[in-house]
């Protein structure tokens, strides 16, 4: 049902008119395409009316995520810019972040998070999950700079994906 | 007066871009160089597309600005992701004034070595220099142990 | 001031304070382009080339009061992604 409403949401925004004939239409559209998409599995209903109930509370959790990740954008943003136009503080690494989250999901989550932050860049993820290389413009120290990544990024991003 | 508050947001967005370019100058190594363009041109134009949505107030428009922003959100960190990683595996170096490369020997050596086959030379020019262990002898402990490249650093 | 005058500080600063510093962004990546000593180096001019060009749609979508530009603009941001994933690709593979 909430994705129901999202893609009905998604085409009035890209269509850009807001009727009655137009949201109808666009109900008709996603409906189809959920049941073209639906699970193999045939006895599960197209549109379910469960599993919304903590949706409010889910999308609230979405918002003050998205202000935390802008704010954090902007604010990395600038500092990296008074480092292009002073480069002689510029004190780069390479530093290993062990990882407590687990699911592919989450760490896809947390290194396109780290990577879209400017001045830090993932590299890559150990074959075993077990440890995230990140490339950091400007650190001071190594410990306190895995302490930084692990008590912001990772501990909002496991609250996001566990709810 | 609308279209000035927008067009602000886009001159601010068209300095972020520019100093993302003047950081790939000079900036002395490749991930520096990443670094400041790649997140400079997410933040530019996250800029230009608010002053655009400003500007024209129209729900398509701002759909559409949206999706461009999405899209450049969902697809930076992955190529950047992809360039780094081929990057350091292909060899770049790292600046001099890097403080720590937790990443230094850290990966194995490339299985993407290519023999000609019946074709090619004598099979000890491409290996090891050694004579290559028939089929039928068990590994050394030489053979097994994994060869650690540290990329010329 | 009338919307008139809105129209020409928009359309003046489009031409004399936008268009330049971004081509000015351009002229720099095609440095890095030209003078990149490695592939990565020139995959990463490029993607900020087309960044540039994305912003450059959209100034002229707000110059020419045109929101076509932003179709386009959409269609580049994407492409591009296409170029960069088969760049690294290639240098990941090529050794």
């Amino acid at each position: 049902m909430t994705l129901l409403a999202i893609m009905i949401f998604i085409w009035v925004f890209l269509t850009g008119e807001l009727t009655w004939g137009n949201v109808g239409f666009a109900a008709i559209l996603s409906i189809s395409l959920l049941y073209l998409i639906r699970s193999q599995d045939e006895s599960q209903p197209v549109i379910t009316l469960k599993r919304d109930r903590n949706a409010l509370k889910y999308i609230w959790t979405l918002i003050s995520f998205a202000g935390f990740f802008f704010k954090e954008l902007l604010f990395a943003g600038l500092s990296v810019f008074r480092l292009i136009l002073i480069p002689s503080e510029v004190r780069p690494g390479v530093v290993a972040v062990p990882l407590d989250i687990k699911s592919d999901a989450e760490i896809t989550l947390l290194a396109n998070l780290i990577t879209l932050t400017p001045g830090t860049l993932t590299l890559d993820v150990s074959t075993d999950k077990k440890v995230i290389y990140v490339h950091a413009i400007q650190m001071d120290d190594a410990d306190s700079f895995r302490e930084e990544i692990k008590s912001g990024f990772e501990k909002r991003v496991s609250e996001l994906m566990n709810p | 007066m609308i279209s000035l508050i927008s067009i602000l947001f886009i001159v601010i967005g068209t300095l972020f871009i520019l100093v993302g370019a003047v950081g790939m100058i000079r900036m002395p190594d490749l991930f520096l160089r990443m670094s400041a363009s790649t997140k400079s041109t997410i933040l530019g134009s996250g800029f230009i597309l608010i002053g655009v949505i400003i500007f024209f107030g129209d729900i398509g428009v701002t759909g559409r600005a949206l999706a461009i922003f999405a899209f450049i959100l969902a697809t930076a960190p992955v190529s950047a992701h992809m360039i780094g990683r081929a990057a350091y595996s292909d060899g770049v170096e790292l600046w001099e004034g890097t403080v720590v490369d937790d990443l230094k020997g850290k990966y194995e050596e490339s299985k993407m070595v290519l023999s000609s086959g019946e074709f090619g030379d004598a099979p000890d020019t491409w290996q090891t220099g050694g004579s290559l262990p028939s089929a039928n002898e068990p590994p050394t402990e030489e053979d097994t142990k994994p060869f650690i490249d540290d990329h010329g650093v | 001031m009338t919307p008139e005058d809105a129209a020409t500080i928009v359309e003046n600063l489009n031409s004399f304070v936008i268009v330049p510093l971004l081509a000015l962004a351009t002229v720099f990546a095609f440095y890095r382009l030209t003078q990149g000593p490695y592939l990565s180096d020139r995959v990463i001019a490029v993607d900020k080339l087309s960044g540039v060009a994305v912003a450059m749609m959209a100034s002229y979508a707000v110059a020419t009061d045109q929101m076509v530009f932003l179709d386009i603009a959409l269609v580049v941001a994407l492409i591009t992604f296409l170029g960069t994933i088969g760049f690294a690709y290639y240098i990941d593979k090529r050794r």
